[in-house]
């Protein structure tokens, strides 16, 4: 680490984008911080997204960008500004470049956290899958809580799997 | 010592440095930043020691930083100018994590106890050599490579990792699946100052990956939890309200002390700026007044003063 403390900066630099990274290190992490000191509130820290793991196939399950973004925010003593699910940007992004009518939308996902939360915090009508990471004695359990921050991960609807959708869309 | 009421952050120098360590059975040293910067003992750091010993004070060591064994430790003390520091006066996490994770393992009649196991470790040779030493079995390390008869790995220990990678992160995930897998840090800190003023990802930030992974908390060991003061006195018996807590972090060293009862001293060779502490005496937030100090030295030699001839 004194020698990566030693390591030339480029000047250029103005954001670290923290993003899923399998190759992520102590060194990188450290070149991460480096910048950020230097550059103080001049330097953007961002991350893609939250996610805590990924699912793999077969149940197995790695670890997401969440990670990530939380040691480079816990070095540096910083939040990111989070560009993924269930932040506001990439909602607007979306909703501004397609005109989107919220109370017309249906957003379909299998996480409750980012998914169903995005969906829920900006007017959609949500659908749950549950062909990915949640099943559905997490969210009964989220229904009967009396958190408020919980009840917003209940959807409005749920389906074992997308492909249940197909016969209402059958002539 | 161990005084009621608000910490004030007084300056002790001379008389008021005397009224303090006159009382006092010992002080609790931090390392880092009260000691030494870098490969530097603090101006009058030594002697304040050799009279602190000549005073029939005592004096101990407790260390947030994972990477050193207490026999590093005590090598770095004496390289550095520090005459007769003895390896039962340094507490190290390192010598801590091994402490708590052998009295969990394998501590016997202890009927939470899951029996022994191995401990995945995120952390280099100091402090893989202190749980060891413990008698603890690592991954990686011993027996045939992958044989059956391994005992399971019950618990993943987080130190400082200066190799720790995102496979890593997911191998510690891969084991703390298992609910009676315990999840430990070493320390909180979640960076380290460099000599050359710059800051090193510490601990606390790789914890905090681990953490959000597994889905779980992690038990610390290092201050400002209290189990390292656990530790010392556990092999020495000190009564806190006479013992000086002297650290350089308001977060670590500073709240160490109020939570473990004890009086204590910021020195401002090290990360903390008095700024820091005054904005904490300003605040409104209850949690603020822990980390204040009830007193402050530009630097330890400062103490001297405060000790007979």
């Amino acid at each position: 680490p004194a020698d990566w403390a030693r390591a030339p900066l480029d000047p250029a630099v103005r954001a670290v984008l923290v993003g899923f990274d399998e190759h992520f290190c102590y060194a990188k992490l450290c070149q991460a911080l480096r910048y950020l000191q230097r550059g103080g509130p001049d330097c953007l820290l961002v991350g893609t997204n939250r996610d805590h793991r990924l699912p793999l196939e077969g149940g197995a399950t790695i670890p997401g960008t969440g990670c990530l973004v939380k040691a480079v925010e816990m070095a540096a003593q910083r939040e990111a500004f989070i560009i993924g699910k269930p932040s506001r940007y990439i909602f607007d992004c979306v909703a501004s470049e397609f005109k989107i009518e919220p109370t017309r939308t249906i957003m379909v996902g299998d996480r409750l956290d980012t998914d169903i939360l995005m969906g829920n915090d900006y007017g959609l009508t949500t659908l749950l899958t549950l062909t990915g990471v949640t099943t559905l004695e997490e969210v009964k359990g989220h229904q009967e809580s009396d958190c408020s921050s919980r009840k917003s991960l209940v959807p409005d609807y749920y389906v074992d799997s997308i492909a249940d959708l197909l016969p209402a869309l059958e002539d | 010592a161990g005084e009621s009421g608000m910490a004030a952050c007084r300056r002790l120098s001379g008389a008021s440095a005397r009224e303090v360590l006159g009382p006092a059975q010992g002080l609790l040293f931090d390392c880092d930043g009260v000691l030494w910067a870098g490969e530097r003992a603090v101006p009058g750091a030594p002697e304040l020691l050799e009279r602190l010993s000549r005073s029939g004070k005592a004096s101990f060591f407790v260390s947030n930083n994972s990477r050193r064994s207490v026999s590093e430790l005590e090598q770095r003390f004496s390289r550095l100018g520090f005459r007769g520091v003895r390896a039962e006066q340094v507490f190290s996490s390192a010598l801590c994590s091994a402490l708590y994770l052998r009295q969990r393992l394998l501590g016997a009649g202890d009927d939470a106890s899951p029996g022994p196991g191995r401990v995945f470790v995120l952390g280099g040779e100091g402090l893989r050599g202190e749980l060891r030493e413990a008698g603890l079995r690592l991954v990686g390390e011993g027996g045939p490579a992958g044989g059956k008869d391994e005992p399971p790995v019950r618990a993943v220990l987080v130190g400082y990792d200066d190799q720790f990678t995102f496979a890593k992160l997911s191998q510690a995930c891969g084991y703390l699946r298992d609910p009676q897998c315990l999840l430990v840090a070493t320390d909180p800190d979640p960076w380290h100052l460099l000599s050359d003023g710059q800051r090193t990802p510490g601990t606390g930030s790789l914890t905090a990956a681990v953490e959000t992974a597994s889905g779980r908390k992690a038990a610390v060991v290092g201050k400002p939890n209290t189990y390292m003061f656990d530790c010392i006195v556990e092999r020495f018996g000190v009564d806190p309200s006479r013992i000086l807590m002297v650290g350089d972090r308001l977060e670590t060293d500073i709240l160490f002390g109020k939570n473990c009862g004890l009086a204590t001293v910021l020195t401002l060779t090290g990360v903390s700026r008095l700024e820091e502490a005054q904005a904490y005496m300003a605040s409104e937030s209850p949690a603020a007044k822990d980390l204040v100090p009830n007193y402050y030295v530009d630097s330890i030699a400062d103490l001297i003063s405060g000790l007979d001839d």
